[in-house]
């Protein structure tokens, strides 16, 4: 047992080190001051949709749904980014060949690297779901005994969802080495999997729907769905001890049960996932003479394709944005019938498809937000930034490199939407040609952020990929950050639109702010962002 | 040419390196020895321009490292210790990638890469990716990628670890022909021996500042270089 708890910790203080930023010393508000703010702002956010939801529902005397809703969310949200995460989490890892030649039992080491997985995903419980549970709590003036079970529910919902992630991560893990391209067998494994997940949490809808619909078998209901949710319901309604104890036993049970099965055939599986398969002999080798930009841009797009779990989560957005088109095309014309039928004067089809570029504008700021590549590249980069930085090149071509890097990645998918909707709606010349640039300008905004906040906050001694692209500080304040600013961007689209404002003022008044934002940035990295690059030791 | 002139670094209170000044010539190969931890690769990733240092002057063929470090990284070619290279790469690749940097013309890259890759006998292996190479083996991927680009100066951190008798052999045979060439080679070891028998100069450096240096007769006199090393070490 002591055994474990120092691997434990050892292993925790690798992997768990958000505000540990690599290469030099950054005063106390850099370090961890901002990550705060941003944490506390998200909550207050959560806090603020939760109560929103709750006044929506106080009419019938629901409020709990909101509490279900929110686990619910979490719960996919956990699964989703868990599934991509496992492969990098549990098996190969850089510190295999220490922990695995330790005296300790291999489903020891297995529960060990589930635990920073479920740790890591109790703070991301915290934030979805604690300031809902706070103001479910204040409002609707619970006991003391309401928060306690909601401090346990924080514990104990992530576990079955870290559960599901490790098993399904595990057998993508196991299959993909089967494939000659085992990267891209993996990626598509993933996305698989991520679109069944994507999939349940659209009928959720339906779901909800059903349960207000019925409220007296509520708790039933979802207990007989998904348990963990239903129990921590069934607790805040009708506290029983005999439920309490129940709860925590389904739970933790399961997380035993796993280490158990999964220990047995743990060790074989990372030895089979380790196999690093060499190409045949062959003396025949291409030798391919490129300008120095081009080969940093192909020398990123390598590093981007050979990681599953920076693909997926680059690419996560990118084919929501596909599909959202998709939808836009295909549905368009029902949902306008719907909206011809609702009678609300102000809201006519009409109106809404000639304000369709502006609503395409906000998708695309959203997806690029949303889709921040170079917030790890700095990162990912590791012990082989010395190599980079010995290079005879400056470092702000090198800078320029990864964001083109990205940019590649990002335009073309981006441009593939905007080609169906030119073709599905009738835009002008000008909105085609606005559009087209924000499908530029707007990854670029995002991108220009994400490697200044990598520069700002690196982690060059990351164990994985994993570390790196989920859990770093410089990808979640990217990712918070993007989400923060689309919304305020979607908030006021909407607002300009209930202002009677054209379509095209609005794509240009947002173009204006991207272009203001991408012309800021570039100033930054050229006056700072190359100090903070050359400030970066390994 | 390296001159480095009165060169300190400190890391918070505690200096790195103290006051460092010495030249190496060009054909010359000068070995930089020490106990670990006193500053042999602080010094010389500061030479390569990868780590900043705080007073001093650094300069590369007249050039100044601080001032004008992309003019003097094309002179210069550097191995690290630890050959921690992109790993996601092929071999080829990684060696393309570093001469596509130091814009080597095709006919000159292939006419190199054939001889060091035949050389190093990794010729089999530069399809292979480097992740699934052995630490001697990135090793020579390295020395390969660095002596492809046809360097002016040859900087290299501890270069012999890992590597098999027959590398270290035409590791030390490539020193020897640069030289003669008119280049410079720059080397930090633990391999006294080694260092003894290839270098024309050496410099002994302790807790970062440099306590004895000159051309290898100056420093070692009629004593072996271990010998002389171990006494100034106490």
């Amino acid at each position: 047992m002591r055994k474990a708890l120092s691997l434990f910790k050892a292993s925790l203080s690798e992997g768990m080190s958000f505000f540990k930023i690599s290469g030099r010393n950054r005063s106390k508000f850099m370090k961890m001051g901002l990550p705060i703010i941003i944490g506390v702002l998200f909550m207050s956010a959560m806090a603020s949709y939760g109560y929103m939801i709750m006044e929506q529902l106080s009419g019938t005397g629901m409020e709990f749904v909101t509490l279900t809703l929110f686990s619910v969310i979490t719960t996919l949200f956990i699964v989703m980014e868990g599934v991509y995460k496992t492969s990098g989490l549990l098996f190969n890892c850089r510190d295999d060949d220490i922990v695995l030649s330790l005296p300790i039992k291999k489903s020891t080491v297995l529960l060990i690297r589930m635990m920073k997985f479920y740790l890591f995903e109790v703070m991301v419980n915290a934030l979805f779901l604690a300031p809902v549970m706070l103001v479910y709590g204040v409002n609707m003036d619970m006991g003391i005994l309401y928060y306690v079970v909601s401090l346990l529910a924080l514990l104990l919902l992530p576990i079955v969802p870290v559960v599901v992630s490790c098993i399904v991560g595990g057998l993508i893990s196991y299959f993909s080495v089967k494939f000659k391209f085992k990267n891209l067998a993996e990626i598509v494994l993933t996305t698989i999997a991520l679109i069944v997940v994507l999939i349940a949490s659209f009928s959720l809808q339906d779901i909800l729907q059903s349960i207000t619909q019925n409220a007296g078998s509520i708790n039933e209901r979802i207990a007989s769905v998904y348990y963990p949710i239903g129990g921590y319901i069934g607790l805040v309604s009708e506290f029983s001890i005999g439920k309490l104890v129940m709860f925590i036993l389904v739970n933790v049970g399961i997380l035993l049960l796993t280490v158990l099965l999964l220990g047995r055939v743990y060790f074989k599986i990372n030895s089979r996932v380790k196999v690093v398969k060499s190409e045949v002999k062959n003396k025949k080798y291409k030798i391919n003479t490129r300008k120095p930009i081009f080969a940093l841009i192909k020398k990123e797009l390598n590093r981007f394709v050979s990681s599953s779990v920076f693909v997926v989560n680059a690419g996560f957005g990118l084919v929501l944005y596909l599909l959202a088109c998709i939808f836009l095309c295909v549905n368009t014309d029902g949902m306008m019938v719907g909206v011809a039928e609702n009678g609300v004067e102000w809201l006519t089809a009409d109106k809404i498809m000639s304000f369709m570029p502006a609503l395409m504008f906000g998708l695309i700021f959203f997806t690029s937000m949303m889709t921040s590549i170079t917030s790890s590249m700095i990162s990912l980069e590791g012990k082989s930034f010395n190599v980079l930085k010995s290079l005879p090149v400056s470092a702000m071509t090198i800078i320029v490199g990864k964001v083109l890097a990205a940019m590649v990645v990002i335009v073309p998918i981006i441009l593939v939407g905007d080609l169906m909707m030119f073709i599905k709606f009738d835009f002008s010349i000008w909105q085609i040609l606005m559009i087209l640039i924000a499908s530029v300008v707007t990854p670029l905004v995002a991108e220009l952020f994400g490697i200044i906040v990598n520069l700002k906050y690196p982690k060059m001694d990351a164990e994985d990929d994993v570390e790196v692209v989920k859990q770093s500080m410089s990808s979640m304040i990217a990712v918070f950050t993007g989400m923060g600013v689309s919304v305020v961007m979607i908030a006021i689209i909407g607002f300009a639109f209930m202002s009677g404002v054209g379509a095209t003022e609005t794509i240009g008044a947002g173009l204006l702010f991207s272009v203001g934002m991408a012309v800021l940035a570039l100033f930054y990295l050229n006056a700072k962002g190359v100090e903070e690059f050359n400030g970066i030791n390994v | 040419m390296i001159k480095i002139s009165n060169v300190t670094k400190k890391y918070g209170e505690k200096k790195a390196l103290d006051n460092v000044s010495f030249e190496v010539d060009e054909d010359e190969i000068f070995a930089f020895i020490g106990h670990n931890g006193a500053g042999k690769t602080t010094l010389i990733k500061a030479i390569v321009g990868v780590h900043d240092f705080d007073e001093g002057k650094i300069l590369i063929n007249g050039k100044s490292i601080k001032e004008d470090p992309v003019a003097c990284k094309k002179e210069i070619a550097y191995v690290p210790d630890n050959p921690e290279l992109y790993e996601n790469m092929k071999a080829i690749q990684f060696i393309d990638f570093i001469c596509d940097m130091y814009e080597v013309g095709q006919e000159r890259r292939e006419k190199n890469i054939k001889k060091y890759a035949e050389m190093y006998d990794i010729s089999q292996n530069l399809n292979d990716t480097i992740e699934s190479l052995s630490h001697g083996m990135k090793q020579k991927v390295a020395l390969v990628a660095a002596l492809s680009h046809d360097p002016k100066v040859l900087i290299m951190d501890e270069p012999f670890v890992g590597l098999d008798p027959k590398a270290v052999f035409d590791t030390k045979e490539v020193m020897r022909e640069m030289v003669k060439e008119g280049k410079t080679i720059f080397f930090s070891t633990h391999i006294l021996d080694v260092a003894e028998k290839l270098c024309t100069k050496v410099a002994i450096i302790k807790k970062g500042k440099i306590i004895k240096v000159g051309s290898m007769k100056e420093v070692k006199g009629d004593k072996s270089l271990e010998k002389v090393f171990l006494e100034l070490e106490k």
